[in-house]
C-alpha cells in the first residue's frame, strides 16, 4: 500500500467523510488516490476557505473539520485559518503537502517551512518523511484535536512519502505512545473542589452563571445546565460562542455580556457576589477593563478543561479542572446539599436593568429590523453564521439561535471573511438545516470566492450582506473615540452586489426600506441559496457598548 | 519580585521539542538567562533546566503553557526545592609548568585533563557562587579562554 492511500485509510479510520482542499504539484499522488477512497472532496477556491470551511464544519458537528493545502502559498494560506480555529478552540486536522524530503530545506520550487509557521497557530503539528508513520501520527493527531480543549493540528507530509510502500497493517498495529494518551486522559472532577463550590453557593445572595464555549462543546452539558438553572434559579449570561446553549427566551438567560453585551448581564456580572464561569476564558472582550471588572464579587469559581486559563486573565478562588458536562453533573448530584434560596429579589432587580431597543429605520431600514426578521425565521434547526465587525454584534444581539452548535462565528480571532467558507462548511455538514449567513460588505469581500460552491452544491445558504459601504465597526470606534476622523475605513468603490451574484449563477434581492422586508422574508424562505443586499445607513452604530478601556458598568446605550 | 528562578522540564527528545519549548517564551517576550539539556536514566526521556529571572506569577503562568505541549511530560518551577547544583567551566591557559598551572587555582578544585604545548586545559564543576568566584580569578589571569556550561540540578 502506497503512503496516500494509508492515509486516505487513517482518516477513513476516523470517519472522515468529507474534507476541503486544493491540489497542487506536491499532493498530486494523494489527489489521484483520493478519487478511489469513499471521501467527499469539495473543492474551495482559496485555501483561507477550505481552512474555514473544516472549522465551520467542525463547529456545527462536534467530529474534526479536515482540510488540504499544498506545500508554499498553499500551506501559508491556512495560517489564518488556524489562528481562528486555536483561538475558538475547533478541532481541525490541516494536511499540507511538502517538498520531497530531500529537497527539504534547499529552497525548492513552493517550499516553505510550514512547521515552523504554523507551530504558534496549532496545538500540536508533524512533519512526516517516513509513510511508516502515517498511521500512528493521524491517531496521535485526531486524540490531540479533539480532547481536553479542541485545536487544530497539522500535519506536513513530504512528497515522496505518497509514493512509499508501506505494510497495510500499520493501520491496526500503530500505537500511540503511552505519555501522550495519559497526557490527553480526561480529567477528573476533584470532590473536595464541588465542597469548595457548594459551600460559596450556600454563601451566595447574588450568584451568576457565565456560560461559555466549553459549554457548547461538551456533549450533555447545555441539558445539564438548563436542569441547574432550572432548579437552582440561577441567573446565567453567556459569551459569544455560547450563544444557544441556554434559550436567551429563558426568564434566567440575561443573553451575551461584554464589550457588546446586554444592560442587564453587565449589570449582574458588576454587581453578583459570586460568579461561578464554566468554560469562558475571562476574554477581554467579555472583561473590558478588567481591574474593575467583577466589582463586588466575593467569590470566584472557575471550571475550565484547560488549566492554563486558571488566573490568567481574572483571578479565581476555585478553578476547577474539568469538562463542563462533569462539572455540571457533580453539581447537579449534589443538589440535596445546596439550599434552595429564594434569589428573587436579585434577579428581578438584574432584569429591571434590561432595557428596549431603538430599531427606527433612519434612511434605511434598521440592522435590528433585519435580525428580529431573521429571528422568526429561525427554527430548531437553523445555524447562523456570522462574519466579523457591526454585523455580527447586531446578531449576537438581537437573533437566538434554538441550541447550542447552531451559532458559528470568529470570536477569540476576529477573523473578517470567516463568514462565507464557514457557512458553506457549516451547509455541507447539515444539508438539511438552513444556514443563514450574516456578513458585511467588508467581511464578505475577503472570501466571497467561494459563491461558487454555494452554486455547485446548491447549498442552503442565505447571504445576508449588510451594505452600509464602510468598515463599519471601525468607523463607529472613529466616530466615537478618533473625532470622527473615519481614515481609510469608507469604501468607494463597492461592486454591484447583483451582478456579481449573477456571474456565480445565484439569486439575489436587494432591500432598503422598510417596506421591503416582504420581499427579505420571501427570499429566506425560498430553498437553495440566495444573496440578500440590505443596504444599511453607514452611521448606523451597534449599542450598547463598552470602549475596551472603561469597566463594565460605564455601558452606554445610544 | 523579580528574582531568579529555574523551571525543570520533563520532555521526550522529538524533533523540534526545544524549538516549542523556547518559542512559548519568545512570543510572550520572556528572555532566557540560561538552557541545559539533560540525558536521564530513562530511554529517550530528557531533562531541560530553564533559568530566568521574572517576577513568580510569570513563570507559573509560563509553566502552564509549557505543560499543554505534547511532548512536555511534566514541567515544574523548582527553585524553592534545589538541593545540589552544578555548573561546568573549561579553561585554556598558558602556564610554564603544571605546578604554576595548579598554583594559580589552589583555592579552587580543579582538575587538569589536558596539556599540550604549553597550554593547559583545565575543568572546574562548581555551583553557580564558586564558578563566579572561579571566573573572576580567570579574568585577572589575562589571556585565557573559557567555555561555562548552563546549570543542571538535584532536588
Amino acid at each position: 500500500m502506497n503512503g496516500a492511500t494509508i492515509l486516505l485509510k487513517s482518516l477513513e479510520k476516523h470517519n472522515v467523510k468529507t474534507v476541503f482542499g486544493i491540489p497542487g504539484g506536491v499532493l498530486l499522488k494523494l489527489y489521484d488516490e483520493l478519487k478511489n477512497s469513499d471521501i467527499e472532496h469539495i473543492l474551495t477556491r482559496h485555501e483561507q476557505g477550505a481552512i474555514h470551511a473544516a472549522d465551520g464544519y467542525a463547529r456545527v458537528t462536534g467530529e474534526v473539520g479536515v482540510c488540504i493545502a499544498t506545500s508554499g502559498p498553499g500551506a501559508a494560506n491556512l495560517i489564518t485559518g488556524l489562528g481562528n480555529a486555536l483561538s475558538d478552540s475547533t478541532p481541525i486536522i490541516a494536511l499540507t503537502g511538502q517538498v520531497k524530503s530531500a529537497l527539504l530545506g534547499k529552497d525548492a520550487f513552493q517550499e516553505i517551512n510550514t512547521v515552523g509557521l504554523s507551530q504558534a497557530v496549532t496545538k500540536h503539528n508533524y512533519i512526516i518523511k517516513d509513510a511508516k508513520e502515517i498511521p500512528r501520527i493521524v491517531d496521535e493527531a485526531f486524540l490531540i484535536a479533539t480532547s481536553g480543549r479542541p485545536g487544530p493540528v497539522l500535519i506536513d507530509i513530504c512528497a515522496d512519502v505518497y509514493f512509499q510502500e508501506v505494510d497495510e497493517r500499520l493501520l491496526e498495529t500503530s500505537q500511540i505512545p503511552d505519555y501522550i494518551l495519559k497526557k490527553f486522559s480526561k480529567p477528573f472532577v476533584k470532590d473536595k473542589k464541588i465542597d469548595k463550590v457548594i459551600k460559596a453557593l450556600n454563601k451566595a445572595k447574588k450568584p451568576l452563571l457565565l456560560v461559555g464555549n466549553g459549554v457548547n462543546l461538551s456533549p450533555g452539558a447545555p441539558q445539564s445546565l438548563l436542569q441547574l438553572v432550572n432548579k437552582l434559579n440561577l441567573m446565567a449570561t453567556n459569551t459569544l460562542h455560547a450563544k444557544g446553549v441556554l434559550d436567551e427566551d429563558h426568564p434566567n438567560s440575561l443573553r451575551m455580556l461584554g464589550m457588546h453585551g446586554t444592560f442587564e448581564a453587565n449589570y449582574a456580572i458588576q454587581n453578583c457576589d459570586l460568579l461561578i464561569n464554566i468554560g469562558s476564558r475571562f476574554d477581554d472582550r467579555i472583561t473590558c477593563n478588567v481591574d474593575h471588572f467583577l466589582e463586588k464579587c466575593e467569590y470566584i469559581v472557575h471550571c475550565d478543561i484547560d488549566a492554563s486559563e486558571f488566573s490568567k486573565n481574572v483571578q479565581t478562588d476555585v478553578a476547577v479542572q474539568a469538562d463542563a458536562n462533569d462539572f455540571l453533573q457533580a453539581l447537579l448530584q449534589n443538589l440535596d446539599r445546596i439550599d434552595q434560596k429564594d434569589y428573587t429579589a436579585w434577579n428581578k432587580e438584574v432584569v429591571s436593568k434590561r432595557k428596549g431597543v431603538n430599531d427606527k429605520p433612519n434612511q434605511h431600514v434598521h440592522p435590528i429590523l433585519i435580525s428580529k426578521e431573521i429571528n422568526n425565521h429561525i427554527d430548531e434547526k437553523t445555524i447562523i453564521v456570522t462574519d466579523v465587525g457591526q454585523h455580527q454584534m447586531f446578531a449576537a444581539l438581537y437573533m437566538y439561535p434554538r441550541s447550542n452548535r447552531q451559532f458559528v462565528s470568529s470570536g477569540g480571532l476576529g477573523t473578517m471573511g470567516y463568514g462565507l467558507p464557514a457557512a458553506v462548511g457549516s451547509a455541507f455538514a447539515k444539508r438539511d438545516n438552513n444556514v443563514i449567513l450574516v456578513t458585511g460588505d467588508g467581511s464578505f469581500q475577503m472570501t466571497f470566492q467561494e459563491l461558487a460552491l454555494l452554486k455547485e452544491y446548491n447549498l442552503n445558504v442565505k447571504v445576508v450582506i449588510y451594505d452600509n459601504n464602510c468598515l463599519g465597526m471601525v468607523r463607529q470606534w472613529q466616530e466615537l473615540f478618533y473625532d470622527e476622523n473615519y481614515a481609510e475605513s469608507l469604501f468607494t468603490g463597492n461592486p454591484d452586489w447583483k451582478l456579481l451574484t449573477a456571474s456565480y449563477g445565484l439569486d439575489f434581492v436587494s432591500i432598503s426600506k422598510e417596506e421591503d422586508i416582504d420581499v427579505f422574508k420571501k427570499a429566506l424562505d425560498k430553498k437553495g441559496p440566495v444573496v440578500i443586499e440590505v443596504k444599511i445607513d453607514a452611521m448606523a452604530n451597534v449599542f450598547p457598548m463598552v470602549p475596551s478601556s472603561e469597566s463594565l458598568t460605564n455601558i452606554r446605550g445610544e | 519580585m523579580e528574582k531568579q528562578r529555574v523551571i525543570e522540564i520533563k520532555c521526550v527528545n522529538s524533533t523540534g521539542v526545544l524549538n516549542r519549548i523556547t518559542a512559548l517564551f519568545f512570543a510572550r517576550g520572556i528572555s532566557i538567562d540560561s538552557i541545559m539539556s539533560c540525558e536521564t536514566k530513562k530511554d529517550n526521556e530528557y531533562v531541560i533546566f530553564v533559568e530566568l529571572t521574572y517576577d513568580w506569577k510569570v513563570v507559573a503562568f509560563i509553566c502552564r503553557l509549557l505543560k499543554k505541549l505534547v511532548d512536555v511530560i511534566n514541567v515544574k518551577d523548582i527553585t524553592e526545592e534545589i538541593h545540589t547544583e552544578t555548573q561546568l567551566t573549561l579553561v585554556k591557559v598558558k602556564c610554564t609548568n603544571k605546578l604554576e598551572c595548579t598554583k594559580h587555582f589552589e583555592d579552587f578544585n580543579v582538575e587538569v585533563i589536558n596539556e599540550k604545548d604549553g597550554k593547559f586545559y583545565i575543568e572546574f564543576a562548581n555551583s553557580k557562587e564558586k564558578t563566579e568566584a572561579f571566573v573572576q580569578k580567570l579574568h585577572k589571569l589575562g589571556s585565557v579562554k573559557y567555555l561555562k556550561s548552563g546549570r543542571m540540578f538535584l532536588k
